[in-house]
């Protein structure tokens, strides 16, 4: 009755024989720390952001990228891009040391880097403490972490779903346009749709 | 309802919002909030009692962002647009002073006055279209910029705002300590002290206030016991 349960063994990402294909930079990177304004009685802020998928696309501190970036894999950026990234239903994450001049369209998109540029994820955008966000954000759901930077306007719940949705109908290919539907990485001719504020 | 019609100033304390019975819950969990931190704020529930009517409407947040703020706004219908304007001032001032730097090593070198120092960063700023939001959360903004942008800002509030439309102001006593802000329900604040300030000359007066917002239609402020004074600016 009193058995002592066996415990299970941690499985040690140093371990020899086993290939850590984990996202190493974050993964050394210190959490960033909750911020000043989880003061003692408010409530303890949420975890928001996860750490990135071990199998994720990983571009690097120093890599800069002018142009369109497309694809319908995870992808993590600590380096500079300038352009537009698109991900469809893939989750884009931002590394603090991440530097991006364009619009991003993902289906989760995760900032804790510089962002100049509007935001649209299909599922939802997370602003990390760490995020300085310069832009428009779009989404069902917005997180935010306490000390996050972002100058824009936000779009969120009912109505930005609503939208996604009507984009998302639109995004399927007509069945006459055999193109879109045989290449898997042509993008669909869906405008961003994102009236910008003036700032 | 007619919004302008809620803005009289007769009329404003006379029709306080009665407490709707599904606000009891917010009120219970305001009372029990028992931290320093969390306010009753009576210039709150006269905002949202000028916004109660409007559908679709435009807010301006010039604090830092906050989840909070941003979702209780949006349950309400509201689209809502954040400008950290603190940090943009703050920001503009570490450029204009490298600016300066490096101008200064030019024979035909002049110092901006402060007003012309205002004036470029106003260029700048609040760069909205005319009769955009109905609503506009000033926060304490105004104990941490330079005074010369004082006037400047509320003209442009003005300009930006929809007739009608109500801004919510913050002025400490004794401006000490840089605040965040976050609404906790109808008639709560919580005041997150994040850091210090550059100390002011003094605090506003009634009447700097009351100056300042001189072209709005009608304007309110509460002080509460914690010699917090609240304003309240209908256009």
């Amino acid at each position: 009755m009193w058995r002592k349960q066996p415990e299970a063994k941690p499985s040690s990402p140093a371990s020899p024989g086993v290939r850590d294909s984990g996202y190493a930079p974050a993964a050394q990177r210190p959490a960033p720390q909750p911020s000043v304004a989880s003061s003692p009685a408010s409530p303890a802020a949420p975890a928001f952001t996860q750490a990135p998928r071990s199998d994720a696309a990983i571009l690097t501190r120093g890599i800069c990228i002018k142009g369109e970036l497309t694809g319908k894999a995870d992808l993590v950026i600590d380096g500079d891009v300038q352009g537009s990234i698109r991900l469809g239903d893939s989750r884009l994450t931002v590394g603090q040391l991440g530097n991006i001049r364009a619009n991003i369209e993902a289906s989760e998109i995760v900032v804790r880097g510089q962002v100049q540029g509007n935001l649209r994820g299909r599922e939802r955008v997370v602003l990390g403490s760490s995020c300085n966000v310069l832009g428009d954000l779009e989404a069902p759901r917005v997180a935010i972490e306490d000390g996050a930077k972002f100058k824009g306007r936000v779009e969120m719940g009912p109505a930005a779903d609503a939208r996604e949705r009507q984009n998302k109908r639109s995004d399927q290919p007509a069945p006459s346009r055999q193109s879109y539907a045989s290449n898997s990485d042509a993008e669909s001719p869906v405008a961003v749709g994102v009236e910008r504020t003036p700032h | 309802m007619n919004f302008m019609g809620k803005t009289r100033l007769g009329n404003l304390t006379a029709t306080m919002p009665s407490r709707k019975p599904h606000d009891a819950p917010a009120v219970a969990a305001a009372a029990s909030h028992s931290s320093p931190n969390f306010r009753v704020s009576n210039g709150l529930k006269d905002f949202l009692w000028l916004l109660s009517d409007i559908e679709d409407g435009r807010l301006l947040d010039l604090g830092a962002v906050s989840q909070a703020t941003l979702n209780f706004f949006i349950e309400r219908g509201f689209r809502v647009t954040t400008d950290d304007f603190v940090r943009s001032w703050k920001q503009f001032r570490v450029e204009e002073l490298e600016r300066q730097r490096i101008e200064e090593q030019s024979d035909f070198y002049e110092p901006p006055s402060p007003e012309q120092v205002a004036q470029r960063f106003l260029d700048q700023s609040l760069q909205y279209a005319e009769e955009e939001f109905n609503a506009v959360l000033l926060w304490d903004i105004f104990d941490h910029l330079s005074p010369e942008l004082l006037p400047k800002i509320a003209d442009r509030l003005y300009d930006i705002m929809k007739p009608g439309g109500a801004v919510l102001a913050i002025f400490h006593s004794k401006p000490e300590r840089l605040y965040r802000y976050r609404i906790v329900d109808n008639q709560t604040i919580e005041t997150i002290p994040v850091g210090p300030a550059t100390p002011k000359d003094h605090p506003f007066q009634n009447r700097e206030i009351l100056n300042l917002f001189s072209r709005f239609r009608s304007a309110k402020t509460f002080v509460g016991r914690d010699q917090l004074r609240e304003g309240l600016f209908v256009r």
